[in-house]
């Protein structure tokens, strides 16, 4: 029984570590700059962008996608 | 499973409430809170209540949202107690880490990312609600660092899970090796 792996080309691999940066200085944005609390309302996304963001560039990195 | 935890819940939750009851009660007599009675009153009520609600609910059995919502309803308690005890300055702030803590290790990574986008938004409303005096930033150091906590926590959780497993299928394949080994009883020559 093999499982079958889908295969991510480099582009979008590429793409995705940009936009990773992309929310990491965003993030850092608002904790640094921000005037309102009701900016923070938006780490959940940031974060769970970066993380995604990550887990494709190690994965990437492993050559396991 | 999942009915058991929540009822070693409940009776951690009857706990903290006790605890929790006792400290505000104590710093209002010292004179260092000036939250009014009446609303110690009804957050204690609501918290009894809620675990009372909660203990009636898992006399039959768990249905798989209540997890969920007695995650949820805990930690929009801690905020109000939050809220009414000086918001970001609060000395009740660190019972988020008590619903963190045991709610990632029973449940794994996504009862992690859930408490920590609850907790986001509550602490957040605490914040628009009271306005800190100091620097944002401080708050935006707390908030990232309780994400940072319930993601360490969360992997750690799943890391023990899929480990508990493992041992589990291993003394399932010890358990039948055993039995092959043993064989039926007067087949032996």
């Amino acid at each position: 029984m093999t499982r079958r792996t889908t295969h991510i080309g480099g582009r979008t691999v590429r793409i995705g570590m940009l936009t990773g940066g992309l929310l990491l200085l965003v993030l850092i944005g608002i904790a640094w700059r921000a005037e309102s609390a009701g900016w923070f309302l938006l780490f959940p996304l940031l974060l769970l962008g970066l993380l995604a963001a990550v887990a494709l560039g190690v994965l990437a990195a492993l050559r396991h996608v | 499973m999942e009915q058991q935890t929540e009822r070693s819940k409940v009776a951690v939750r009857w706990l903290v409430a006790a605890v929790l009851f006792a400290a505000v009660a104590y710093l209002k007599r010292g004179g260092l809170l000036t939250v009014p009675w009446s609303t110690i009153v009804a957050l204690t009520a609501a918290i009894v209540v809620l675990n009372a609600t909660y203990s009636v609910i898992l006399r039959t059995s768990a249905p798989r949202w209540l997890k969920y919502v007695t995650t949820g309803t805990d930690l929009i308690i801690i905020s109000l107690l939050v809220w009414f005890t000086g918001g970001s300055g609060s000395v009740f702030y660190y019972t988020y880490f008590i619903v963190l803590v045991s709610n990632s290790i029973r449940y794994g990574m996504p009862m992690a990312l859930y408490v920590a986008t609850v907790y986001n938004v509550a602490y957040v409303l605490v914040l628009l609600f009271t306005p800190p005096s100091g620097d944002l930033t401080i708050e935006a150091v707390k908030i990232l660092t309780f994400w940072g906590i319930a993601l360490y926590a969360g992997y750690l959780a799943m890391r023990f899970q899929r480990q508990s497993r493992i041992m589990q299928s291993y003394e399932e394949t010890i358990a039948g090796l055993r039995a092959q080994a043993a064989g039926p009883k007067g087949s032996a020559p």
